[in-house]
């Protein structure tokens, strides 16, 4: 079970002056479960990659480019039966609310699925409780809402059709540090309590660190690096070659390795700067 | 987002260089002067006028195809009812209830050709010159009118606002479509009802974007104090250059072809 994309190439606006080449000769699987974190400059063609993951955009039909849904060939034909299986929630999702209500809102992607009025309604708690939406919101105009808890509505908009891929653009951005932590934690969540598997584009190398499996590096429309978050930010110099940077935890513990070489600059995460203090202070140096 | 009629073309060429009020006469005359020119020697030469200022202006011809081609139905549709509803003498053959004249088939080709003129010449104007440019332009042209208290700044300031924000509601559309698909929506639905009915995710967000965007834009312009357009001074100074001449006299090059042309000399 696996989003695959082979051969991806992505021009925006061909054989016009406006031309732009987003994406060249994109590889790469994606297996249910991952949780994978993907970083790059602005511009270096994420948010174009992630819409391949659902067919919302579709590779060339002369390249060679393909789309694979859990085996599966993405078709014009098939595109609207495989997308319900891949969840995706654009940057700034709130500014496509637009019932009366937030449970009207959350519904709307259930409308298709023709579930019974009980089924739809424990659907709906459900997202809304997952994302931290409280019961006395649901009846209330989506507009009355503050900027983080549309962000919220948008996200259970997408949830609730119990995706077995989510997609994530940024849903962190412009929001306080304690919303940012919970739309991570219940990314996480989802992950480990349905095994979905979640994509989530962030700018924020410290979350990226923390909270993935497995990091994907975009520099120009095309993968640099691909792997696991220790060995992504432990290539310093060419994360900042590409306008990136490693998490603050780390830069801080390779100043450290600098000086005090016995100090390990493995260190990724807030987890991994205590554990590695606690080996110090008990008295037994690391390396 | 797709190219659409006339956008914008950056470069650098005579036609870029010109004042926009030059380019906006050019046009002007070119269109009256199309509409008066009436044989096919007539067209031949403004034909070669258009085409000289299509290179001149380095504007790709693909570009100036491709926007001929939103309006092939309308040239279709004028040479279908051209040659259907013409009387002329020399019938050519029967088609069902319809004659198809000899003159039928020759007036409903004038037309084609006007037409293409007529669209490749005054595409020359969007493609070259900017919005924010073409409304200076107008600004200026209506000047004028102010003394008898025409709102000619504020009709372009509005103008340029709204060629501001084609590009920004496109990209917005485009985007909402993507995020309601993603969340199920269908738009191809074959009933009428579900079809229109399947607009209004996309329409209500579009609106409140731009209730949005419009009190953002009123408040960004009153923090920078705009006042309207007394005594305002202008970043882009127009004024008249050598590529503005060249442009004048090519278009009075023209002119004077078609009051020759017009005055007999040349009937055929
Ligand atoms: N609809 C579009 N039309 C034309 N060009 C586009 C379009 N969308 C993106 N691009 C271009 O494609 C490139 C990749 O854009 P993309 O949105 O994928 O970047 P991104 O990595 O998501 O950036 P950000 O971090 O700012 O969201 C950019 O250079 C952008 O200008
Ligand atoms: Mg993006």
């Amino acid at each position: 079970m696996s989003i695959k994309l082979e051969n991806i190439n992505c021009t925006y606006m061909p054989k016009t002056p406006f031309e732009k080449a987003a994406l060249y000769d994109i590889n790469i699987e994606i297996e249910k479960g991952e949780f994978v974190g993907i970083i790059g400059h602005t511009g270096s063609g994420k948010s174009t990659l992630l819409q391949h993951f659902n067919g919302l955009i579709m590779p060339d039909k002369k390249s060679t480019g393909k789309v694979y849904i859990d085996g599966e060939l993405l078709t014009k034909k098939n595109v609207r039966d495989l997308r319900k299986k891949v969840g995706y929630v654009f940057q700034y999702p709130e500014y496509q609310l637009f019932e009366e209500t937030v449970y009207k809102d959350i519904a709307f992607g259930l409308k298709k699925l023709k579930l019974s009025e009980q089924e739809e309604y424990e659907a709906i708690h459900n997202a809304a409780e997952i994302v931290g939406i409280s019961d006395d919101l649901l009846e209330r105009s989506v507009y009355d809402l503050s900027g983080g808890q549309k962000r919220r509505v948008a996200i259970a908009g997408v949830i609730v059709m119990n995706p077995d891929y989510l997609i994530l653009d940024e849903p962190a951005a412009g929001l306080d540090p304690a919303g940012k932590d919970e739309i991570l934690t219940f990314a996480k969540r989802l992950r480990d309590e349905r095994g979905t598997a979640v994509v989530l584009v962030s700018h924020s190398m410290e979350d990226i660190a923390q909270i993935s499996d497995r990091v994907i590096v975009m520099n120009e429309g095309r993968i640099v690096m691909d792997g696991k978050p220790s060995y992504v930010f432990a290539q310093k110099k060419e994360l900042n070659d590409i306008g990136l940077s490693v998490p603050e935890i780390t830069s801080l513990f390779c100043r450290l390795n600098e000086q005090y070489p016995w100090i390990s600059k493995e260190v990724y995460t807030v987890q991994d700067a205590v554990n590695v203090m606690k080996k110090l202070l008990s008295g037994g140096a690391v390396k | 987002m797709k190219v659409s009629f006339g956008q914008y073309v950056p470069g650098n060429s005579i036609f870029h260089r010109a004042d926009p009020r030059t380019k906006i006469l050019w046009t002007v005359t070119m269109m009256v002067l199309l509409l008066l020119v009436d044989s096919f020697v007539g067209y031949a030469v403004a034909a070669v006028f258009v085409v000289a200022a299509i290179i001149i202006s380095r504007i790709n011809i693909k570009l100036i195809l491709k926007s001929l081609r939103t309006i092939t139905f309308l040239i279709i549709f004028t040479m279908i009812l051209n040659l259907l509803f013409y009387n002329g003498q020399t019938l050519l053959f029967k088609f069902w209830i319809f004659d198809v004249y000899l003159e039928g088939v020759l007036f409903s080709l004038k037309m084609i050709i006007r037409i293409i003129l007529l669209i490749s010449a005054t595409s020359l104007l969007t493609f070259t010159t900017t919005s924010v440019m073409l409304t200076d332009g107008l600004e200026k042209l209506m000047k004028p009118l102010t003394y008898i208290g025409f709102p000619a700044h504020d009709i372009s300031m509005m103008m340029s606002i709204a060629l501001r924000f084609i590009p920004t509601f496109s990209e917005e559309t485009d985007r909402i479509i993507k995020a309601q698909s993603a969340r199920g929506a269908d738009f191809d639905s074959p009933k009428f009802i579900e079809k229109v009915k399947s607009f209004i995710p996309i329409l209500i967000p579009l609106f409140i974007g731009a209730f949005r965007r419009a009190e953002e834009l009123a408040t960004a312009m009153e923090a920078k104090c705009y006042r309207g357009g007394n005594s305002r001074t202008r970043f882009r100074v127009l004024k008249f250059s050598s590529a503005d001449l060249f442009i004048l006299i090519f278009t009075l090059l023209f002119l004077a072809f078609v009051i020759f042309e017009k005055s007999g000399w040349l009937a055929i």
